[in-house]
């Protein structure tokens, strides 16, 4: 039982599909977008296969020790029959998503987290993913395997 | 209430009936003995009963006979002895100078001489537990530990002096910290006997409850994870799927569900196991 999903490959080859799109498993999506006054948005997005009903993550930052962010809306667009926690860790974002109904989690924009230009600044511009540990987990309890897909990258600041 | 089986001192008193929906059949037959039986009970949260660790627990009465507990005589002039159990301290009205000793381990079977006790004392701002090993006289070890109503995890560890006073106890409540005492006078102290329960007592009324009792003769018998519903010794959605199952109306689940230790499997929980798992 495969319930845990890694992706360690570098941002630069992180636009690449990791496993298989065509498969029934669900799907993790990280995907990075610049946004608005030079801010990067990490965007969470999740694939339902109608089964899954609770999650947990962690998206391991490929980021400088003074890396912080602004995770109040990381899963700020769950759907109402879900509720979730976010915490950034240092260079860690966990998060968990459960139906105290046990309901099937659809398809869904999870929520973003949002990085200030400083921030990258800080970094050198490095903003990136070296990992997601996720543990997908159907209505009976039983953990099924997700697909991770890492998108985008951030946008240096001055280039 | 279980006991594991595979360790040094056993006694099962969980017997499961055939059917996942049907109440489990819980027992105290395990035991070695069962004393001021009025007193105990066993169920699962399907009958009234709490848990703390799979699907029955033992409930004690304090409002009737001065003592009531099970016994264990599988220990046999133990030179080491590793202890754990669970106490629910919600339903026990202590008021000061009411105690109850919840959890003696003895030298000596047909005469038993306490060798360590583990004490609930009820007071002004609430209740104690406080362990006392023998040492010549009875000896305190480290401070009264204060006990919100609650499940309370209580681990101990005791070792007979292998020369002149160098026997020594530790001990921990919910593993916040550890107090210990050493270099105690015991070179010719064993432990042969314990007891969970009312052992003895002053006052007090309402009940307490009992669960995951388990003893060694040398590993360490280490609290349980808590939220770690599904037994499998990590924490994470599947505890939640797991609690959240059996909150509506589920079968029970085998690990420990009860995160916050408040007595009950409800929503609290879930949030409870949630912020485990992003470590909040």
């Amino acid at each position: 039982m495969n319930a845990r999903s890694r992706f360690t490959q570098s941002l630069a080859l992180a636009s690449l599909l990791l496993a298989g799109a065509a498969s029934a498993d669900p799907e993790f999506n990280v995907d990075f977008r610049p946004a608005e006054n030079g801010q990067t948005r990490v965007l969470l997005s999740y694939l339902a296969d109608n089964a899954v009903t609770a999650l947990d993550f962690t998206v391991h930052l490929d980021v400088p020790d003074a890396f912080s962010a602004d995770v109040s809306k990381c899963l700020g667009s769950l759907p109402k029959s879900h509720t979730g926690l976010c915490r950034l860790d240092g260079k860690s974002l966990h998060g968990v998503i459960y139906s105290p109904e046990n309901r099937a989690l659809p398809d869904a924009n999870l929520g973003s987290v949002l990085v200030a230009p400083g921030s990258l600044a800080k970094s050198g511009g490095q903003l990136g993913v070296s990992g997601v540990d996720i543990t997908t987990v159907t209505a009976n309890g039983q953990t099924v395997n997700a697909n991770v897909r890492v998108q985008g990258q951030a946008i240096p600041p001055g280039k | 209430m279980r006991i594991t089986r595979h360790h040094l001192y056993a006694g099962a008193v969980l017997m499961l009936a055939a059917g996942v929906k049907a109440a489990p059949a819980c027992s105290l037959d395990g035991w070695s003995r069962v004393a001021g039986a009025q007193m105990l009970s066993t169920g699962s949260p399907a009958n009234g009963h709490r848990r703390y660790q799979g699907e029955c627990g033992m409930h004690v009465s304090l409002d009737g006979a001065a003592s009531g507990y099970v016994e264990d005589k599988s220990p046999s002039g133990e030179t080491e002895y590793m202890a754990r159990f669970y106490l629910f301290t919600g339903d026990a009205q202590l008021g000061p100078g009411d105690w109850v000793d919840v959890f003696t381990a003895y030298r000596g079977e047909t005469s038993p001489v306490p060798e360590l006790t583990v004490r609930l004392t009820g007071g002004a701002d609430g209740a104690n537990l406080r362990l006392r090993a023998a040492n010549g006289a009875s000896t305190a070890v480290g401070a009264p530990v204060a006990v919100a109503p609650g499940w309370h995890g209580i681990a101990l560890s005791w070792q007979r002096a292998t020369s002149v006073n160098n026997g020594r106890v530790e001990w921990s409540v919910d593993d916040a910290g550890q107090d210990a005492l050493g270099g105690l006078d015991n070179r010719s102290h064993a432990i042969d006997l314990a007891r969970l329960g009312a052992v003895s007592r002053q006052g007090g009324s309402g009940g307490l409850d009992f669960d995951a009792f388990d003893s060694h003769r040398s590993s360490p018998a280490e609290l349980l994870l808590a939220g770690d519903a599904n037994a499998d010794k990590l924490v994470n959605a599947a505890d939640l799927v797991s609690v959240i199952r059996e909150y509506n109306g589920g079968a029970l689940t085998p690990g420990q569900p009860d995160c916050n230790g408040d007595g009950t499997v409800d929503r609290a929980d879930m949030d409870c196991i949630a912020h485990a798992i992003i470590g909040w």
